[in-house]
């Protein structure tokens, strides 16, 4: 039988005072989570983590990737690629896409899922119209665009041309190219964004819009105080992903304006088309990596910005 | 049921051991002991490739060939995963300049002492052995080749009252000004000449290298001690690109919104373009009507044309690296070169092969193989940053193009041409490989 005076007895006394509601029960239940969610971390760890943090070191070596030897040159890589004309235009580029995309397809989703959610006869066919372009895979529907957009044969031009309007150069004209994949990225994103903001509308207590009726509040006054503020959770939700989304474009301009030969289209610079050229073209997978790493930094303060600046308690 | 067990238990074991005496027959018996793959960039020449399979197979029973062709940019991309993880095909079809890296990396084998030989004879112009030589050693035997000629629209031609292929620049100054067809609002529905102004990355400045030739200057230039510097930053230089800007906006012979390259000639949209001998076999098949023919390139201050091999490999991952060899030497029969370019239309590289009956069947090939006295030959230095050379110019040159503010303006021509060079000497300094 152990004395009073003994250590471990008297530490795990002072433990359960400290901890009074943990109980073993509790400790195993805890031990039993984590144990079914290693499986899960450890592959989000070797899959995730790992290959972001790999990337973040690349960025100070210079490699090629075909050979073993990485040299490391500091911030050299950052360095050059603020020098570099193609980085700072497919940093332009990317930063209207992103900003057009995100400010257009939440505006144009919140506008629709409100007109939706207003017991529209046939909703549901409406909500199934708008969301049939975010299960389209990206491929097809960039080559049917590229149709669409053909300053010779395109509908688009045809349509301009029966409404008096002159034709256009889409995808020939550098501002006129940069629109035309910033069309089909809020025709892509939309559909996703207004079934978010459903949800979030629906999960709204009818009560307030009662109360606000009694109170004499109507149309606007009742979405800027109930609708708007109760939605924010979500609106932050829509914009950091939409930003997340938009920061990483690459199959669009991918398909539609480059690589194709004599195709008549002008290449729309983007961030991750720029690393994936000097990747995989160049082989300088330091310098991608540095662009790699750039990119993260911009979207990480772009969404703790967003997160500021939808604060619940503002 | 107890004397029914060991029956079935016989059965069994009299069906086992015939399925073991099958499976070790086999091979024996028409299943291929050597597996070869080869991969390819040109998915036009895959059924050349299977073909040869098929023909090869028929003389080498145990040796089966499987064909993987890719576009070509998508195939750079797979190379650059598969050859560094030693799980690219046995057998490589790639240009020189987009496999130089992994040469330089030591991924691909110098040529055995057969193939070796083989380059440095006589079967083979003495360009490609140059190209195809690092270090003193040969790799890779050369297959087909990309040689550049103008094509011209014979009806076109006589519609416009021209009887024969411009010559010389000022021709094609005013050649394509009379070919040129506008609609009534002034739009162009035909270009006098089809120019590559943007798409295919380096190939835009590829296609600006066969007008920068002639005027005298080159993409790179070598200079002593094997460095190297932009050999453009010179008159020449300025003279090709004010040729592409007057051409674009003062002649108005082309319009980025056409149809470009070899669809444009096919659809009847150009008049006339430059390109490699498979738009013969693309115009076969799109076109068979076209009234076509092949010219040279025309000359400015000298004339020539780009030779561009495209080879063949054996992997240093291959098991079978003789069987391989032994089928890239197949492929190499002069038959088969002849079959390559009636099949395909691309040119064979062997000279050492008559191409006569392939010449009368279609006329258009003939250019392709005439070279006249002082018509020069050039091609891609075996340097592993050429690539992002080319395709950083092109970015360059895509957007001067456009810029019509640099007609009638030497000093903006100037300046673009400088800001070219600097980048690619840039990109020479980079890799130790700058020498002025």
């Amino acid at each position: 039988m152990a004395s009073v005076d003994d250590p471990a007895r008297q530490l795990a006394a002072e433990l359960a005072v400290a901890r009074p509601g943990v109980s073993r029960r509790t400790l195993g239940l805890y031990l039993f989570c984590y144990l079914g969610l290693a499986p899960v971390l450890l592959l989000f760890l070797y899959l995730r983590v790992i290959p972001i943090v790999t990337t973040l070191f690349a960025g100070f070596y210079n490699w090629d990737m075909i050979r073993p030897i990485r040299v490391f040159v500091g911030l050299s890589n950052y360095v050059e690629l603020l020098r570099d004309p193609n980085f700072q235009n497919a940093l332009s580029n990317t930063a209207i896409l992103a900003a057009g995309s995100v400010i257009l397809g939440t505006v144009l989703a919140l506008a629709l899922a409100v007109t939706v959610n207003a017991r529209v006869t046939g909703a549901p066919i409406y909500q199934l119209i708008y969301f049939l372009p975010v299960v389209t895979p990206w491929v097809p529907v960039t080559v049917v665009w590229k149709w669409i957009y053909d300053a010779r044969f395109g509908p688009l031009n045809a349509a301009l041309v029966a409404l008096g309007l002159p034709p256009q150069a889409w995808l020939v004209e550098d501002t006129l190219a940069l629109i035309a994949i910033l069309i089909v990225m809020v025709w892509k994103t939309l559909g996703y964004n207004l079934i978010m903001f459903l949800v979030g509308l629906n999960n709204i207590p009818q009560e307030y819009y009662e109360a606000a009726v009694v109170d004499g509040a109507a149309g606007g006054k009742i979405f800027r105080y109930i609708t708007l503020p109760l939605l924010r959770p979500m609106l932050l939700f829509v914009v950091v992903i939409s930003t997340i989304n938009a920061f990483n474009v690459f199959t669009p301009v991918f398909m539609m304006t480059s690589d194709i030969q004599g195709a008549a289209a002008k290449l729309v610079r983007t961030l991750v088309y720029d690393m994936w050229e000097n990747g995989f073209r160049y082989f300088k997978v330091g310098y991608a990596s540095a662009e790699a790493a750039l990119l993260l930094l911009i979207v990480l303060m772009l969404t703790l910005m967003h997160m500021r600046l939808f604060r619940e308690d503002r | 049921m107890r004397t029914g067990r060991p029956r079935h238990a016989g059965v069994l074991g009299l069906c086992a051991l015939l399925a073991a005496a099958l499976l070790a027959v086999a091979p024996a018996y028409g299943a291929p002991t050597v597996r070869l793959n080869l991969w390819g960039g040109f998915p036009e020449i895959g059924p050349f490739y299977e073909k040869m399979a098929a023909d090869y197979r028929r003389a080498n029973p145990s040796v089966e060939v499987s064909i993987l062709t890719h576009p070509l940019r998508d195939f750079e991309r797979k190379l650059a995963a598969t050859i560094p993880a030693d799980s690219a095909a046995d057998i490589l079809e790639i240009s020189t300049y987009a496999l130089q890296r992994f040469i330089e990396a030591g991924f691909i084998p110098p040529n055995p002492p057969a193939q070796d030989t083989f380059l440095q004879g006589k079967a083979f112009p003495d360009a490609m052995r140059l190209i195809n030589t690092y270090q003193r050693k040969t790799y890779g035997v050369p297959f087909f080749q990309g040689r550049q000629v103008l094509f011209w629209n014979i009806k076109m031609f006589q519609e416009a009252g021209l009887s024969r292929a411009p010559q010389t620049w000022d021709e094609v100054i005013e050649y394509c000004q009379k070919l040129t067809r506008k609609d009534a609002s002034g739009k162009l529905t035909r270009a006098g000449i089809s120019l590559r102004l943007f798409g295919g990355g380096s190939g835009v400045g590829e296609k600006w290298w066969f007008w920068l030739y002639p005027a005298g200057g080159t993409i790179i230039e070598q200079r002593s001690g094997g460095k190297y510097r932009a050999g453009y930053n010179n008159q020449a230089g300025r003279d090709a690109l004010k040729l592409y800007v007057d051409l674009v906006h003062k002649y108005r012979c082309d319009d980025p919104t056409l149809k470009r390259d070899a669809e444009a000639f096919a659809l009847e949209q150009a008049a006339m373009f430059t390109r490699e001998s498979w738009v013969i076999g693309f115009v076969r098949q799109n076109n068979p009507g076209l009234l076509y023919t092949t010219a040279l390139l025309p000359r400015y201050r000298r004339a020539g044309t780009i030779i561009n091999p495209v080879n063949l490999y054996v992997t240093r991952s291959s098991r079978n690296a003789e069987a391989a060899w032994d089928f890239v030497n197949f492929i190499l029969r002069p038959e088969n070169q002849q079959q390559l370019l009636e099949m395909t239309g691309w040119m064979p590289a062997r000279q050492d092969v008559s191409y006569v009956e392939q010449i009368r069947k279609a006329p258009q090939f003939r250019a392709f193989f005439e070279a006249p006295e002082g018509y020069g030959f050039y091609w891609y230095l075996p340097i592993g940053p050429f690539d992002e050379i080319l395709t950083k110019l092109a970015a360059r040159l895509e957007r001067a193009y456009a810029d019509r503010s640099l007609v009638d303006n030497p000093a903006g021509i100037a300046r673009v041409i400088e800001e070219m060079a600097n980048e690619t000497n840039a990109i020479l300094r980079r890799e130790n490989l700058y020498g002025d």
